[in-house]
């Protein structure tokens, strides 16, 4: 079996298990590094940012209580103790899977995905993003985890109204999208009473329908804006599944590129050394599956290499590609 | 018993070495000419009969040069180069390094490791610039025996420029020089340098660390050696037998 | 152009000449050990000759002349097209086109010319090739259709030119050459006038040297694992062009199990690089045999880098196609006629560190300026690698073969120790 039968069975898999895992009681809790999205009834393990949202609107209470003189450090320690219970299972699923929580894993990935096999069957040509401006895109996400940060600490601090605690979630495509596939359309269409709930309805019909087209012109189009990247992206000297390159024996063909459903270039151009993970790269391992030099990338397991490139098998691979 | 010959067919002369251990027990050479098959084994029969040996005394006989295919009799061949090296390494006492090497119709530069192992090698291409053959034409246009080469450049009291080593532009080079008067001996000091630019050439940057020996027919020339010193800034030494180490490495190789 | 008695009287000496060669060389490999009758089918083709009307009635579709691999073959077959490799290997032909050309030049397009007048000779206006795609890669290809009209030969097809850009990295020469590609599309367009753009043809087209890829890998593998001489590789991979495409892989597929039978060959494995070669000129191939030297990897464009393969795309669109198609012959693409470089030295270099070779053999033809410049620069990495190089410069003829032969013989006890 190839990486991508294996990886597109896996993506199915756990959408099923994300999605529908409610009915068969299954939890996987509500630290998920991933998309799954908590509006779906039968969700069977949260988005972690949800989760984290809702942390940052009480965990600093405390301590700007003891800045006004009540409260206790006893009280910091006990919040923030609570918050590491949650977060903590964040980082270490994090750490044993790294990015690959986004190519293999996210059901709003796998949605993508399907939304390009659908362009692709269509044949229509795909959306191309200069590396200039992706760059600037793909900063983007940092300012909506900042974003994400900042809206539930203002209001705990009592700027914002309680609304804003979930002020990711409410301009979130995967909200009104997601649900859809238990047959939840609640979160599709505007609410109109006047406050703060129906700008924010209004703003998120905008940005998933801007989204829609973009995910269908270009692969992938939201992880390159999505936060949670942007946090998984902050554990990256920890990851254990990771991409190396071995630079030497790299022909500079260009395969890794094209056949990255993110277009990252790092696989490509690097010529040195042997960490090549992008920060935009969603775990998929086309890179090293297109590959056709021997050896010359790499998926590693902590010291262990689980699959290396070789000729033989791009051979194979491209053989079995149909006109 | 224990015997060994060591035959080496070059372009110009046939060299015979008989080998007792490491030492060169006999040897001798002939000019090469058709018939080297039948020349070959006339000197192995010469050197059996001058040493009162029986053929059963003889443990192998070698053959090495551009001759050494066709010798049906001779089992064992070696490549000249690795023959080269091997002869030169034992005779120096392991000091020799840099191998120059001038063969009647090519020119080689051998480096050897600490060890007697070819490190690197590099040799002439089809041309036959400044290798025995272009001594041999420039001897008969200046109507002068190659043993006098040595001789006559040492007398000279410059060295006149001559611009190419090719064995036919030489000659039209030389016949002019001539025609102006110049001295027989600048033009054979000339010669010397040019040559031993073009070994320089050869040499480019490839290691000389350590001893460099020169061996072929040629290096018997006192001018050519002290053209050679001038050109590299380096010491060239010279074995008494210089044109029996490439027979004598074939046969203990 | 009127021709005298006497020049077809020469033409006709050479050509006998050229025939003469070849039927040499085939029956050298005829004789061979590790000859089987599944490789008749690429002799057959290698004696047929060169004649672009012979290859178009095999092929049953006009014939394409390309002088370099830049251009991507699967264009040319999603136009109906076949595509034609111009070389030349015959020392005979040089001597047709020699009078016209520069003292030192590349022997192999020396040969190619002269090789084309006795073509053109033959063919007449009616057979021939359809068009002329020209890449400018190294000067000698520049300048070709120049060198084609001194040496007397009128061209009368369409001629395409694709600039090639001499640096692959950068994403403005990466662009342009995909302009290139687009316009080499609207070339062939023109000219079989099927001006509508045909995705499908494309993909099939694309999905067919796929599949040919493979089965070459396979072939390759078997010469890492020394059950794939050099002459037969360079009889195999030669003869490519002039076959449909699916016939040379049912072909070549056909002499896998045998090959696969065969034992290893016994001796250093060596690394050949540089020039490529060219039948019926397999002098260097023979004299690495007769040295013991094993040719387990190759990095010439007539034999490994035949046709690059392993095109990789995920956006089946034309656009698509021919953007993965563009990138793939551009920037994969290792002839040493690019300005960046460095992965060629590199990927020469990287099988050593997993003992595949031993050591490399540079061939370098006599006149062939790319390669001979990068010889000196492949020494040097190499040399401080710690591994064994030789470079030999030759060309066509073969009295330097003795000359040559005792390098290669003294390079390999270099090996040994």
């Amino acid at each position: 079996m190839t990486i991508k039968r294996f990886r597109l069975v896996t993506q199915h898999l756990a959408f099923a298990v994300l999605t529908y895992g409610g009915h068969f009681k299954i939890s996987l809790g509500s630290a998920i590094p991933c998309l799954s999205c908590p509006f779906i009834g039968s969700c069977g393990g949260g988005c972690y940012l949800m989760a984290f949202q809702r942390a940052m609107s009480w965990l600093f209470l405390p301590l700007f209580q003891l800045i006004d003189g009540a409260g206790s450090w006893e009280q910091v320690w006990q919040t923030f103790s609570y918050f590491l219970s949650g977060f903590g299972i964040f980082v270490i699923v994090v750490i044993l899977f790294g990015k690959s929580w986004c190519g293999w894993l996210c059901p709003f990935g796998l949605l993508q995905d399907w939304m390009t096999r659908l362009r692709q069957a269509l044949k229509l040509r795909e959306a191309e993003l200069s590396n200039r401006h992706k760059r600037v895109v793909s900063k983007l996400k940092y300012v909506l985890l900042a974003y994400l940060i900042a809206m539930p600490v203002m209001v705990s601090l009592g700027w914002l109204p309680r609304d804003f605690v979930l002020a990711f979630c409410n301009i979130c495509p995967a909200k009104p999208l997601m649900p859809i596939f238990v047959g939840d359309f609640h979160h599709l269409g505007i609410t109109a009473n006047g406050d703060a709930r129906s700008i924010f309805s209004i703003l998120l019909m905008i940005i998933t329908g801007g989204m829609v087209a973009g995910m269908f012109f270009k692969e992938r189009f939201f992880c390159l804006l999505c936060p949670m990247m942007a946090l998984i992206n902050l554990l990256k000297p920890f990851y254990l599944l990771k991409v190396v390159k071995e630079p030497e024996a790299c022909q500079g063909c260009g395969n890794c590129r094209r056949g990255c459903c993110m277009d990252n270039e790092t696989s490509y151009r690097e010529r040195i050394k042997p960490n090549v993970y992008d920060p935009d790269c969603s775990g998929c391992f086309n890179c090293a599956e297109s590959c056709a030099s021997d050896g010359s990338l790499a998926v590693k397991f902590g010291p262990f290499k689980i699959f290396s490139s070789s000729r033989r098998y791009a051979a194979k691979l491209f053989a079995k590609v149909k006109p | 018993m224990g015997y060994k010959i060591g035959l080496d067919l070059g372009s110009t002369a046939i060299k015979a070495v008989l080998v007792n251990g490491n030492d060169m027990a006999w040897r001798r050479k002939v000019a090469t000419a058709p018939g080297q098959d039948h020349l070959a084994m006339g000197l192995v029969k010469d050197a059996l009969e001058q040493l009162g040996l029986a053929e059963g005394d003889i443990e192998k006989v070698s053959a090495t040069g551009y001759g050494k295919k066709l010798l049906s009799s001779v089992g064992h061949t070696v490549d000249e180069i690795s023959a080269n090296a091997q002869g030169m390494f034992i005779l120096s006492g392991g000091k020799c390094r840099t191998i120059i090497n001038i063969g009647g119709q090519d020119l080689k530069v051998i480096n050897l490791s600490d060890n007697g192992k070819i490190y690197d090698f590099r040799m002439n291409d089809k041309c036959a610039a400044g290798t025995g053959r272009f001594f041999e034409q420039v001897a008969r246009i200046l109507d002068t025996p190659l043993e006098l080469f040595g001789e006559l450049s040492l007398k000279a009291d410059e060295a006149l420029e001559l611009n190419s080593t090719c064995v036919v532009f030489a000659e039209s080079e030389i016949v002019s020089l001539l025609a102006k008067g110049a001295r027989k001996e600048n033009i054979i000091k000339g010669l010397h340098y040019s040559i031993a630019r073009r070994i320089t050439h050869l040499l480019g940057r490839q290691q000389t660390g350590g001893d460099i020996y020169l061996d072929g027919g040629p290096s018997q020339n006192p001018g050519l050696l002290d053209a050679l010193e001038d050109e590299l800034l380096m010491e060239v030494k010279v074995l008494p037998q210089p044109q029996f180490t490439v027979a004598f490495g074939a046969a203990i190789s | 152009m009127t021709v005298t008695d006497r020049e077809n009287r020469i033409r006709e000496k050479i050509r006998s000449r050229c025939d003469e060669e070849v039927e040499l060389e085939i029956s050298l490999l005829r004789q061979r050990k590790d000859y089987f009758p599944e490789l008749d089918y690429f002799l057959d083709l290698l004696s047929a000759g060169q004649s672009s009307s012979v290859i178009a009635g095999r092929v049953g579709r006009p014939v394409a002349a390309l002088l370099c691999l830049q251009a991507p073959l699967e264009l040319f077959q999603a136009y109906g097209l076949h595509p034609f490799k111009v070389f030349g290997g015959s020392q005979a032909a040089s001597r047709l086109s020699s009078p016209s050309l520069p003292a030192v030049m590349c022997p192999m397009l020396r040969s190619a010319l002269g090789l084309l007048q006795l073509d053109s000779a033959s063919a007449g206006d009616s057979g021939g090739f359809a068009a002329w795609v020209l890449p400018t890669t190294c000067d000698w290809a520049v300048k070709f259709m120049e060198m084609m009209a001194n040496c007397g030969q009128e061209n009368r097809r369409p001629v395409h030119r694709l600039e090639l850009p001499h640096l692959k990295d950068r994403d403005e020469s990466q662009g342009r050459w995909l302009e290139e590609i687009y316009g080499l599309r609207n070339f062939l367009g023109e000219l079989t006038g099927r001006k509508k753009p045909d995705r499908g043809a494309l993909a099939r087209s694309m999905a067919v040297y796929q599949k040919a890829w493979q089965v070459f890998t396979e072939l390759t593998m078997l010469k890492r694992a020394g059950r794939l001489s050099g002459p037969w590789s360079v009889v195999i991979s030669n003869s490519f062009f002039f076959d449909d495409v699916q016939k040379w892989m049912a072909a070549v597929e056909a002499t896998l199990p045998k090959f696969r039978e065969r034992p290893a060959a016994a001796g250093p494995e060596v690394y050949l690089a540089g020039s490529p070669v060219f039948f019926p000129n397999l002098k260097i191939m023979h004299l690495l045999e007769d040295a013991g030297l094993k040719v387990v990897m190759d990095d010439l464009c007539s034999s490994e880098r035949l046709f690059p393969g392993a095109v990789f795309f995920d956006d089946p669109s034309e656009h698509g196609l021919l953007k993965a198609l563009a990138q793939r012959y551009h920037q994969g693409c290792l002839c040493p006629s690019f300005a960046d470089n460095d992965r060629r030295i590199n990927n020469i270099i990287s099988p050593s560190h997993k003992a595949l070779y031993r050591g490399v053999v540079f061939q370098v033809l006599k006149g062939c300026h790319p390669f001979d410049l990068e010889s000196m620069t492949l020494e040097r990495r190499l040399k401080d690698e710690g591994l064994k190089f030789i470079k030999v410069e030759t060309d066509y003829t073969s009295e330097d073969s003795q000359n040559l032969l005792t390098r290669l013989e003294a390079y390999r006890r270099t090996l040994d120790s």
